[in-house]
């Protein structure tokens, strides 16, 4: 048996990048030939083959991982024509509507690729993953059959980030008695920003000096506008310096920014799964979150989650978890067994096994 | 008891609620700018060179270099990052085969990652579509064809153009060989001098080696000879301390050879003292034995009634005898039993204290005042300096022509000491000035020479 990843673009630190190089490690550490396919690698080390060696590489017997983020027609339609045991992997695509102004070509590119998941759904794949139950349900509710249906967290690069090295120069540069509030995700208009920033004002005008919101999060030139939108919110709170970009870090840096912070927040309005959840709780930072879409599923018992927008009530929360040490302790040792028992390598290994040999 | 966790969080959230309500109808606090961070991660990110923030771009900026710089800077402007080594190869192989820049440019910019960046290259599509649609099998012939023959007065115009540049550049070409040339020439001189002064120098070097070989030799034999005479000195010594170290051997051989032998000594006479020791005990033994044998005490009495017998011969009845040594013993109760006027001095003279009291007893008796005087210090022997000062105290205290008996009693001799013979003691009491000795079996019987 041989296993083909298939995926558009390969980039070496994005969610979907590691997920698929992951899964690659995996099936050749079960004596698994494994190539991934793909159009375009970026800053990976992976060997890859262009889609066309596809169909010449995976027959009736090998299995064939479809990670589905964007929409493709080349590879849905490879998914279609071969003949191997065909796995989609539904990391879910950004709702068009959150483009709108802002970028039309990242508005039409997710129209085409939602527009892709009801055929996705009935393509009769024998198994579909999703990153979280509320991907799974959106396949579900286009038609995917409940049987070939399962979750599977991401795989991710928490336990290096755990056991990495902080940039004790940023440390010491977060640590000047601020303090630090942290999102973490790329600057996109799902993402909450503007929700976030005002949250922060809120805390600031609530309940104090000095702080300091730490976005962290590649910005996009495409959405210059989102950007835009973003300082000038900043700017109308006369939030200043008070709000720091870390545009492109790197591991030690990311560490060092989770060390500094009291907490995690995140508005994010869509999330698929929102992997930086877990790594605030693998790290034992406080997470509060805005129930959307899969994030309360993320966070579980780990932090606390609201269903309303309020800025205020982020930053009472904020505020509480400054001065709560009890609350505080009993939301990062919840935070810590739930990382444990449902986001380790080594559990999310053995269900991505499981659900294979299960499924074959 | 712990209270569960939904009951904890909805408690927390319900009290945050209220928390919040309040804070949004308090006044907001002043504000406090927290101390400015001394870099930002963005300042260091663009430390590569990379104007993340630039969008727009003319296609003569981009197509100002060539090969593999010409694709680090399209990288760089239109994904806003450096080439990975495979993307830049792949991009640097199509050049070699003879794409042309705006299809390279066209690629990245139109990639998945160009169109999620959007940066803006001003006329690129058109030139790309072009190069694009020449890419095509049959199509693609025909508009190359198409395109050449358009451009056929634009490239005669270029030709010839070309044709005046390549002139130019040729007379400078020309130009430039000559100077070229001429600086060919003085470096090849140069060369041949700097080649010659090698040379020159090569010898003068050959020459110090061979003198410094020389020396080298030189130095060796001056240097060697007293090391040699050192080297034999030292082996002579160490041939001696070989043969001390024999010697010395031999010398422990012997050592070990005496101190077996002493060891045999000091055992030998550790066996003569206790042979001695049992042999003094069986001496006691007999002498205690012998003094209780009634043989003996017969023989004793009849030797006493011998001297009392030779004394009265020579004394008078009531003569004056001192009796040293023997005070309360039963020869001085003999004596005053024999009718003399007996007395004694000393108990004992057994010994150098005796033989001192003695000597101190008989200086206060007046000088020539005493008829005879006995004794039984034969013990006394054993110190002849002693037994010396008592005869010779004797000797004063007797008259002239007084008698000296000298006892040799068994009963008092020491058991270590061997009993002198009669001969001795008569030896002794003539040395001392007295005469006519007369022998007994166990005294010696002599009388005070006169002056």
């Amino acid at each position: 048996m041989k296993a083909a990843i298939l995926l558009p673009t390969l980039a070496g630190h994005d969610a979907v990048g590691n997920d698929a190089l992951t899964m690659a490690a995996l099936l050749r550490s079960r004596g698994i030939t494994t190539r991934v396919f793909c159009e375009t690698a970026i800053g990976v080390a992976e060997r890859t083959s262009p889609l066309s060696e596809l169909e010449g590489f995976c027959g009736p017997r090998d299995l064939l991982i479809y990670h589905f983020s964007v929409g493709w027609p080349a590879g849905l339609e490879a998914l279609r024509r071969s003949p191997a045991f065909r796995v989609v992997r539904y990391h879910n695509i950004t709702p068009p509507e959150f483009f709108a102004g802002i970028s039309t070509a990242h508005e039409q590119a997710c129209r085409r690729g939602r527009a892709e998941v009801p055929r996705l759904a009935r393509l009769g794949c024998e198994l579909y993953l999703g990153a979280s139950a509320y991907n799974l349900g959106e396949l579900r509710a286009e038609g995917a059959p409940a049987e070939r249906c399962a979750v599977l967290p991401p795989f991710h690069r928490i336990e290096h980030l755990v056991d990495a090295e902080a940039d004790l120069g940023l440390l010491d540069r977060l640590c000047d008695g601020a303090c630090n509030i942290l999102m973490v995700g790329r600057v996109a208009p799902n993402k909450g920003h503007v929700e976030l920033v005002d949250a922060f004002a809120a805390f600031v005008d609530g309940w104090g000096d000095p702080a300091r919101l730490l976005i962290v999060g590649k910005r996009d030139l495409a959405l210059a506008a989102y950007a835009e939108r973003i300082q000038q919110r900043i700017e109308q709170h006369r939030l200043g310096a008070r709000v720091r970009w870390l545009e492109s870090v790197n591991e030690a840096q990311l560490k060092a920014a989770y060390l500094a912070s009291s907490a995690f927040m995140t508005l994010s309005g869509h999330e698929g799964f929102c992997v930086p959840l877990v790594e605030a709780m693998a790290l034992g930072v406080p997470v509060v979150a805005r129930d959307r879409s899969a994030i309360a599923e993320t966070v579980g018992d780990g932090g606390i989650v609201w269903d309303e927008v309020d800025p205020w009530l982020y930053a009472a929360t904020l505020a509480r978890l400054q001065d709560d040490a009890a609350l505080r302790g009993h939301l990062r040792e919840r935070a810590h067994r739930r990382y444990a028992r449902e986001f380790t390598p080594e559990v999310l290994r053995q269900r991505f096994f499981d659900l294979l040999d299960r499924a074959a | 008891m712990s209270i569960p966790h939904s009951e904890l969080i909805e408690r927390a959230k319900a009290e945050i609620r209220a928390e919040a309500e309040a804070a949004r109808s308090r006044a907001p606090l002043p504000r406090i700018e927290p101390p400015p961070m001394q870099a930002t991660e963005e300042e260091a990110s663009r430390a590569d060179g990379i104007e993340r923030s630039r969008r727009s771009y003319a296609i003569g900026e981009l197509t100002g270099t060539d090969y593999v710089a010409f694709v680090d800077g399209a990288f760089r402007a239109l994904l806003k990052r450096p080439p990975d080594e495979a993307a830049a190869s792949l991009q640097v192989r199509l050049l070699a085969n003879g794409a042309s820049k705006a299809e390279v440019l066209g690629n990245l910019r139109w990639s998945p990652e160009g169109r999620s960046n959007g940066v803006r290259i001003r006329g690129l599509l058109p030139r790309y579509l072009l190069a694009k649609l020449a890419r095509l099998p049959l199509l693609g012939y025909l508009v190359d064809w198409s395109l050449a023959l358009a451009a056929l007065p634009l490239l005669l115009r270029h030709q010839r153009a070309a044709g005046t540049t390549s002139a130019a550049q040729f007379a400078a070409a020309e130009a430039g060989r000559q100077l070229l040339e001429g600086r060919l020439t003085a470096t090849d001189q140069r060369a041949q001098a700097t080649a010659e002064a090698l040379r020159a120098l090569e010898q003068a070097l050959a020459a110090q080696a061979e003198q410094i070989a020389l020396q080298l030799g030189q130095l060796r034999e001056h240097e060697l000879g007293p090391l040699r005479s050192r080297l034999d000195a030292a082996e002579g010594q160490l041939g001696t301390c070989l043969e001390a170290a024999r010697d010395l051997a031999g010398l422990r051989h012997l050592v070990n050879g005496m101190n077996h032998y002493l060891a045999s000594l000091q055992s030998a006479l550790a066996g003569i003292e206790a042979a001695a020791a049992a042999e003094a005990a069986a001496g006691r033994a007999l002498q205690a034995a012998f003094h209780a044998d009634a043989a003996f005490a017969a023989t004793r009495d009849a030797q006493r009634q011998a001297c009392l017998a030779a004394l009265a011969a020579r004394l008078d009845a009531g003569a004056r005898v001192l009796d040293l040594g023997a005070a309360g013993s039963a020869w001085l109760d003999a004596l005053q039993a024999g009718g003399f006027d007996a007395f004694g001095a000393t108990r004992s003279v057994d010994d150098l204290a005796g033989a001192a009291t003695a000597v101190e007893a008989m200086a206060r008796i007046e000088a020539a005042s005493l008829d005879a005087v006995t004794l039984a210090f034969a013990p006394l022997l054993a110190d002849p300096a002693g037994a010396a000062r008592v005869l010779h105290a004797a000797w004063q205290a007797l008259k002239p022509g007084a008698c000296l008996l000298v006892r040799n009693d068994p009963a008092g001799w020491p058991s270590a000491l061997v009993p002198p013979t009669p001969q001795q003691l008569g030896a002794l009491v003539v040395a001392a000035g007295f005469e006519a000795p007369q022998l007994f079996e166990a005294a010696v019987l002599a009388r005070r020479a006169a002056g």
